[in-house]
C-alpha cells in the first residue's frame, strides 16, 4: 500500500502522528517525493483499500485537533 | 462504490475552513485531499450504507458556512480579546481584594509585624519567656 499526500495539505507532524497511531495496524514508512509525502506499508490485499481510507480519515481529524 | 471529485479555488477557499468541513464529513465519507496549481481537489467516497446523491452540493454549503465563522472569527478576535481580558483582569483583581480583605484592610497594620526589627522582636520574646519562666 502507498499513499501519495500532498506536502501542502498533510503536514509532515500529523502524517507521524498518525502513523505512531497506527504502528500497531502496519509498518508504516514515511518518504518524501518532490511536493508529496509517501506513506508505505505492507497489508493483506483485503485489509488494504480499508485501512488506507480509514487512515487518510484519521490524519484529517489529526490535522484538526 | 460512487465516488466524487470535485476541484475548489485555493485563492477563494482557505486550507482551514477545508479541513473543517472535512471534518464533518469523516462519519460518512472517505476524504483524500490533492493540490494541483491553484486548486484543492476533493475525493470523497462513500462508507458503506450511505448514498452520495448530493454530496458536493452539501460539501459546498458546508464550506461556506466554515469560511463565514472563519471570518466572522476573524473580525472578532479583538472584541473577544478584549472581553476574555477584562472577565480574567476583573476576578484576579477580586481575588487580590479577597485576600487583603482577609489578611486586614491596610498593609499599615501590620498584623503579622513584619515591620518590627528582629532584635526588637527578639526582646519581646526573651521578655515573656522570663515571665514564664518566673512563674
Amino acid at each position: 500500500m502507498i499513499l501519495k499526500l500532498n506536502k501542502e495539505i498533510y503536514p509532515e507532524k500529523a502524517l507521524k502522528r498518525a502513523i505512531k497511531f497506527y504502528g500497531k495496524v502496519a509498518d508504516f514508512r514515511l518518504k518524501e517525493q518532490k511536493d508529496y509525502f509517501l506513506v508505505s506499508g505492507y497489508l493483506e490485499k483485503e485489509d488494504a483499500e480499508l485501512v488506507k481510507n480509514e487512515f487518510l480519515n484519521f490524519v484529517l481529524e489529526v490535522i484538526r485537533q | 462504490m460512487n465516488k466524487i471529485v470535485f476541484s475548489l479555488n485555493s485563492e477563494i477557499v482557505s486550507l482551514e475552513s477545508v479541513y473543517s468541513t472535512c471534518y464533518a464529513f469523516v462519519d460518512r465519507f472517505y476524504i483524500y485531499l490533492d493540490k494541483k496549481n491553484k486548486n484543492i481537489i476533493v475525493s470523497l467516497q462513500p462508507k458503506e450504507g450511505f448514498i452520495a446523491k448530493t454530496t458536493e452540493g452539501e460539501f459546498r454549503n458546508e464550506l461556506l458556512s466554515n469560511l463565514l465563522r472563519e471570518k466572522i472569527a476573524k473580525n472578532n478576535l479583538k472584541i473577544r480579546e478584549y472581553i476574555i481580558g477584562q472577565a480574567l483582569y476583573s476576578s484576579a483583581s477580586s481575588e487580590i481584594d479577597e485576600f487583603f480583605g482577609k489578611a486586614g484592610n491596610d498593609y499599615q497594620e501590620d498584623p503579622l509585624d513584619i515591620a518590627i526589627p528582629w532584635e526588637e522582636k527578639k526582646d519581646k520574646k526573651s521578655k515573656k519567656s522570663g515571665k514564664k519562666s518566673k512563674k
